[in-house]
């Protein structure tokens, strides 16, 4: 890891880790599991998880789909291991980095930029003769810039994540300057009138809403006990289809097979606007008489849960500025700071603009975006034809278990939608 | 064992210490369909620092192979950064309780018996029910090569439910849980079950009964909801350096005055208590805000020598990342009302519980939308909003406070009152 603020190196850091887990199950009893640090700890581990399961009598019995044994050793991508990249390498980057955000205004008070990278190897390994490995590389940079005048704050992030490969990472900083012209923008924001408009979200907004409301409750497990989205819900119009796939290469939620072991695919939860698929583990399928779509995900020593890999929204037809062209008076949402979802959806745009007469006006901010989960879907009306994947370093965490994720979309417009200013 | 490891690195740098973190957590969880699992997690951590050449390495590693983590301190220094690091000194730690007997001593059939109870007290046609209880026992040692070596032992136990009302169509989960150093008590599990009670029985309302203004009573989860831009704003870090509300305004009031934060590792049996911080430096009883009157602010040995501002120990170090500030026990001081007082008259909207805000939310800006905000009657929960919002900037709500609550709850490492608004907009539907 290395950050750099905007007067120079705040640490360069590097840390080595290792960990392993094992569940068990018997017929008639629950789930044991334990964590080992070496191979020599697996045994006492294995031990443990058996005599757990054990104590756990149940009346339910888990079922697990099929899953046929196989034998994969799957090596980084040619090129793509970080820790061949030289040090001064990842620092001069940073560096550029840093200068090309201060140059951007005077105003800029302060920046801070991070580069980490990991190479993680995992293993799975089970009981009915499986044996996987894969090394999975990644490189990741996020930024803070500052915008101070008389009195005034903002601030806007940003952030880029890729599988290991270099290139991504300068296309990237080439556009660099562009977060730090958000929060120079902010300072002359006007606060959003809160009301109802004519809506237009940026990809990476349309992504997260659709991760977070549909993505979610489509993933078996989503929330203990929360019932899914059922099969043949209808969730918004027919331009509307969304899907999770685990295999598209070089996205934050990208994997060869899950943590059960299970190949990753790409699933279509929602298709022309209806729910037509859930995501499961092989627990989770086993249970609902279907068969793993290859999401059991968890962080390193966590017990495998039905989560989303990398969420879409498929693209539709229309440039954004057709999108754009058709609003009388509206706002446009651009990158999305954060997002609740208690009953009640909200998600907050840093730094927006105005949609006057068909055309972006003048940058509000503290706009957000708020609804019924399922009725701000029944709002879309137009989806855009220029999907792409946020590059973004996004995390999804549920029940204190936190998986890295991808989404991508195209510009999406909602009508009548509910803006709120929180300025 | 940590010595160990300081002395093979004390002779080839300027200055060094280290935090070695030891964690063996047990958690059982009863699932809807009473399918139980029984999980053990057994990990160390540790983190190590080096002053080396005038420039500062570090390196952190989940094993004990101490050689390979001290040639990874002493390489990530090559390269680090030119900066003072000022070891504190030994010196005399303050008395604090951070483990509990029972809990040290308690295994999973202890556990499973806890959560097994909380279920029997649950079980309801209408609620569909997943608990969840879990022990963490472990030791905390840090040293330096300034002689500094200290250590303690920690317990940290849980209790949790999510619940769903199967009769709603569109049921919300509800999630609660206590969290403490000790065993919960009976008490403590009367207190989790009551409240799942409450919260879940009032009938839905999709308007207000009574369109003219009215009080607004924000329970404590809700007002630690609504304090955490203060938790950003607090950092010195921001303060001395960023983008802090309060920054080049220390000593002013900056809040109202009926509100005092205070950070406390010292109280005992906390989750966050301790006797010295990640960095070594011994744990005292912070003043943040006095009575609206911004007094502190909380720091650790790298952003202070950054700041040039001494550490106030607040240090968190793991393995796998750079040292960061972390609160300890964060303490919003009691007012002189009784909390029960505030909804005995007339009527009230009572927002038991919000959101904790996501991002960096030091500016104050927040929207926060929570289905748990009630129609009070006379000391009553005559029903339950399906939606409640609370939009603003939190300096700005802050304002209307008329009252704060006598009695103070624990909501883990967070402790507080209920406060009382008035003139605040909140949306209902």
């Amino acid at each position: 890891m290395v950050s750099y603020r905007r007067r120079g190196q705040e640490f360069v850091t590097s840390a080595e880790e290792a960990i392993g887990v094992v569940r068990s199950f018997n017929p008639g009893h629950g789930w044991g599991s334990a964590t080992f640090g070496t191979l020599a700890d697996a045994p006492p581990a294995i031990r443990t998880a058996h005599e757990y399961s054990l104590s756990l009598p149940t009346r339910h019995s888990i079922q697990l789909s099929d899953l046929p044994p196989r034998q994969a050793d799957i090596p980084c991508p040619d090129g793509r291991d970080p820790r061949t990249i030289d040090l001064e390498i990842k620092r001069d980057m940073v560096r550029r980095g840093v200068d090309s955000l201060q140059r951007v205004d005077r105003r800029i008070d302060d920046v801070r930029l991070k580069w980490e990278d990991h190479l993680t190897e995992v293993c799975v390994v089970n009981s009915e003769g499986m044996m996987l490995v894969e090394r999975r590389p990644e490189i990741s940079m996020t930024v803070l810039a500052v915008a101070v005048e008389t009195g005034t704050v903002e601030r806007a992030l940003g952030s880029c994540s890729t599988a290991g490969a270099l290139h991504d990472i300068e296309t990237w900083l080439a556009g660099i300057s562009s977060i730090s012209e958000r929060a120079v923008a902010a300072l002359h924001a006007v606060p959003v009138t809160p009301g109802r408009y004519s809506v237009v979200l940026a990809p990476s907004f349309a992504g997260l809403l659709v991760h977070r409301v549909i993505g979610h409750r489509c993933a078996a497990g989503w929330h203990p006990g929360a019932p899914l989205l059922p099969i043949g819900t209808r969730i918004g119009p027919e331009s509307l289809t969304i899907g999770d796939d685990g295999k598209t290469p070089g996205r934050r939620g990208t994997s060869a097979f899950d943590c059960e072991g299970v190949q990753t695919q790409n699933t279509t939860i929602v298709q022309n606007g209806v729910v037509v698929a859930h995501l499961h583990t092989r627990a989770s399928a086993g249970e609902a008489g279907s068969v793993s779509t290859g999401n059991a995900r968890a962080p390193s020593a966590g017990f495998p849960g039905a989560r989303l890999t990398n969420t879409y929204l498929a693209k539709g037809s229309g440039t954004p500025a057709d999108l754009i062209r058709e609003v009388d008076l509206g706002v446009y949402l651009g990158e999305p700071v954060s997002v609740t979802d208690d009953g009640m959806v909200t998600l907050r745009a840093g730094l927006g603009r105005m949609i006057r007469r068909g055309e972006l006006a003048e940058p509000v901010k503290g706009a957000s975006l708020s609804g019924n989960p399922l009725g701000l879907f029944g709002m879309i009306d137009a989806v855009g034809a220029d999907f792409t994947w946020d590059t973004a370093a996004a995390t999804c965490s549920l029940a204190g278990q936190t998986v890295p994720v991808g989404s991508g979309a195209p510009h999406v417009r909602l009508v009548e939608a509910l803006v709120g200013d929180q300025s | 064992m940590i010595t160990t490891l300081l002395d093979g690195v004390a002779p080839l740098v300027t200055a060094a210490d280290a935090v070695l973190k030891t964690d063996q957590t047990v958690t059982v969880s009863i699932g809807v369909d009473h399918v139980g699992r029984l999980e053990l997690y057994d990990g160390v951590g540790c983190h190590l620092r080096v002053l080396k050449d005038g420039r500062i390495g570090m390196a952190g590693a989940t094993d004990h192979r101490w050689q390979q983590l001290r040639q990874a301190a002493i390489d990530s220094a090559e390269v680090g950064t030119l900066a003072p690091l000022f070891l504190p000194s030994p010196a005399a730690t303050p008395e604090v309780h951070t483990a509990d007997r029972v809990a040290l001593s308690a295994g999973p059939m202890q556990l499973l018996d806890l959560a097994r109870s909380v279920v029997g007290r649950l079980e309801e046609d209408r609620w569909r029910v997943e608990v969840w209880a879990e022990r963490s026992a472990g030791r905390v040692e840090v040293a330096n090569t300034r002689g500094v070596v200290a250590g303690y032992d920690q317990t940290l136990v849980g209790v949790g439910v999510t619940v769903l009302d199967s009769s709603d169509p569109t049921p919300v989960p509800l999630s609660l849980q206590t969290v403490g150093s000790s065993w919960p008590t009976g008490l403590d599990v009367e207190a989790l079950v009551s409240t799942v009670t409450q919260w879940l029985s009032p009938p839905p309302l999709d308007r207000l009964p009574n369109p003219d203004p009215v009080r607004v009573c924000l329970g404590p989860r809700a007002v630690r909801a609504l304090l955490r831009p203060l938790e950003f704003g607090l950092l010195g870090e921001s303060v001395f350096d960023g983008s802090s509300p309060f920054r080049d305004r220390v000593g002013d009031v900056v809040i109202p005055e009926v509100l005092t934060l205070v950070d406390d590792p010292t109280i005992s049996l906390r989750p966050a208590s301790r006797p010295v911080d990640d960095d070594g430096v011994v744990s005292r009883r912070l003043v943040l805000i006095d009575r609206g009157r911004f007094t502190g602010w909380v720091s650790d040995l790298a952003s202070g020598a950054r700041l040039g501002i001494p550490s106030t120990g607040h240090a968190r170090r793991q393995s796998h990342a750079p040292p960061r500030v972390a609160y300890s026990n964060l303490i919003v001081g009691s007012g002189e009302v009784p909390t029960a007082e505030f909804l005995t008259e007339g009527e009230a909207i009572l927002v038991e519980d919000l959101p904790i805000p996501t991002g960096n939310v030091i500016d104050g800006r927040l929207t926060l939308v929570t289905p748990w905000a009630y129609w009070m009657s006379e000391g009553e929960r005559v029903g339950r909003f399906r939606s409640a919002t609370i939009s603003g900037n939190v300096f700005d709500l802050l304002q209307h406070i008329i009252a704060v609550g006598r009695e103070q709850q624990w909501i883990g490492s967070w402790c507080g009152p209920s406060i009382l608004l008035d003139g605040v907009d909140v949306r209902v539907r």
